[in-house]
């Protein structure tokens, strides 16, 4: 089994992660203003729908905040991985010159 | 809290609540989803872009609860993004309930102080039969004001009732679903208490691994994966998995053991061989690779050429720090042949050279090629602590754990 990836494709899969994350935690800030409008507007008259109400609120909240944590943490992982790539393919390219060898064309320095 | 639910009983007066506030939700949560449900990672776009940057079993795991994840955001947005109709239907029915309710209320009051009025005017009749007359009339004006008010009152205290209702119903159906099975659903649980976390990622364990503390993940772990020590084991050393790199345990124990960038490069430059040929004569359909990719496939042929004594050297050396460390009461001697027999026959030129590198440490690695390089800089990181390499290092980890900086390591 072999595997392949593109440092810079994985750090940019990150981004989009974390970007997602970034706006999953503002509507999580949203939706907690939102359940107390919701709160407000529907009174304390029917206690069943009150309770209602604050339960869903409640729920989806943490829902949406965890999720917004759950793709960070992915975008993280992901930057991650494309991150200990480059290290890998500076390690070669080091090795690469210990051995005397040639590096590739563009990644050996002469065209700086 | 009042609970006298049933508005036909009892006094009239104004239900309590706000319809603009049921607006402005019904507008925000509106904005909410729609906005959550157009990001990228939530609408699954994510798998594409991994798809086309990242192969292999670790990418299969990231892709997967990246799907999972989408999937569940999906439906928690979706859900209250539902809720949207049923706001402005309550805020219609509470507003003209409240304007009618107030209406009846002051129609109450009228009509009471006109009857107290007609009372007070029937003193001045000539005749007791005039002013009984007059006070019969003011009570039935004001009992048929008062009827029509309460009827009024009434009638559209009903709708209200029913949007209030409708709204509970629907609270309670979004609310039974469940965003995901979570880790801990049994049969033996009676009425568990909802945990939205657990049900989001209690079965994602690569996500959990980034937002819990490790020794709350409940993962399988095997022996050689380092979890506690909160190294970023998974991408390296599964890397190496994914590389193909699976000389035994060993690669695995050193990478969880500590970095690995050189442990890293040294084994796939050593098994660039197998890995080349994957490269050249895979077709990912509608891929660009970057520049990067390229180098690393460049890379692995150019290495390639070098043939099977690095992955020789490579292979004995990475035995013999091994059983330095595995096996630090046993003889020298003892180790050397036990590193020859454990790698195997096509392993004896690499334990001689694992043997010098091992033996010499960091002074002598330059002797040693490719393998001896890598493995001399981690020898002297093992013993000696000085030489700096280009991943962290256990140490660094577990020393900046608590940094926020290189939380992403954790």
């Amino acid at each position: 089994m072999s595997y392949a990836i593109d440092t810079e494709g994985a750090g940019a899969a990150g981004d989009t992660l974390a970007l997602t994350a970034t706006t999953l935690k503002d509507c999580a800030e949203a939706l907690a203003f939102a359940g107390g409008l919701l709160r407000r507007g529907v009174g304390d008259d029917d206690p069943f729908l009150l309770g209602a109400v604050t339960e869903f609120t409640t729920t989806h909240t943490v829902g949406v905040e965890t999720a917004s944590g759950a793709f960070a943490a992915l975008g993280r992982k992901v930057a991650w991985v494309g991150h200990s790539g480059r290290q890998v393919e500076l390690v070669v390219a080091q090795s690469l010159g210990q051995l005397g060898r040639p590096a590739p064309v563009g990644h050996d320095g002469t065209a700086l | 809290m009042r609970v006298d639910r049933d508005p036909m009983q009892g006094p009239m007066r104004v239900p309590t609540g706000d319809p603009d506030a049921l607006r402005r939700a019904a507008r925000r949560i509106g904005a909410i989803a729609s906005t959550g449900l157009q990001t990228a990672g939530v609408r699954g776009q994510v798998d594409g872009i991994l798809a086309a940057v990242w192969q292999g079993t670790g990418a299969d795991v990231a892709r997967a609860e990246a799907g999972r994840l989408a999937i569940r955001s999906r439906l928690v947005l979706e859900q209250v993004g539902a809720l949207g109709p049923a706001l402005l239907s309550l805020a219609t029915a509470l507003e003209a309930a409240q304007a009618v309710a107030r209406t009846s209320l002051r129609e109450q009051e009228d009509s009471t102080a006109q009857y107290e009025a007609d009372v007070q005017a029937s003193a001045f009749t000539f005749t007791p039969e005039e002013r009984q007359h007059r006070l019969h009339v003011a009570v039935e004006v004001r009992d048929r004001r008062l009827r029509v008010a309460r009827r009024r009152y009434e009638e559209v205290m009903v709708p209200l009732q029913v949007r209030r209702q409708a709204l509970t119903r629907v609270l309670g159906e979004l609310g039974a679903q469940r965003f995901g099975p979570g880790s801990v659903a049994g049969p033996f649980v009676v009425a568990p208490a909802r945990n939205v976390q657990d049900e989001i990622i209690g079965d994602l364990p690569l996500t959990q691994r980034m937002l819990v503390p490790p020794k709350d993940v409940l993962v399988p772990v095997d022996e050689y994966d380092d979890v506690q020590s909160g190294l970023p084991e998974w991408s390296l050393a599964q890397g190496l998995v994914d590389a193909g790199i699976t000389s035994g345990p060993k690669v695995v124990d050193q990478v969880s053991w500590g970095i690995g960038a050189s442990i890293t490069a040294t084994q796939i430059v050593g098994n660039g061989v197998e890995s080349v040929d994957w490269y050249s004569n895979r077709a990912v359909p509608g891929t660009s690779y970057g520049p990067a990719m390229s180098t690393l496939k460049t890379i692995n042929k150019w290495v390639s050429r070098a043939g099977t004594a690095a992955t020789a050297a490579t292979t004995g050396v990475s035995q013999m720090l091994d059983d330095n460390e595995k096996y630090h009461n046993m003889s020298g001697a003892k180790r050397f042949w036990r590193s020859v027999v454990q790698s195997g026959v096509t392993a004896v030129t690499g334990a001689a050279a694992g043997a010098a590198c091992g033996a010499g440490g960091p002074i002598a690695s330059v002797a040693c090629g490719v393998a001896g390089t890598a493995y001399g800089q981690d020898v002297g990181r093992r013993i000696n602590a000085s030489i700096p390499v280009l991943a962290p290092t256990r140490e660094d980890t577990k020393r900046t754990r608590l940094s926020p900086l290189v939380a992403e390591w954790n």
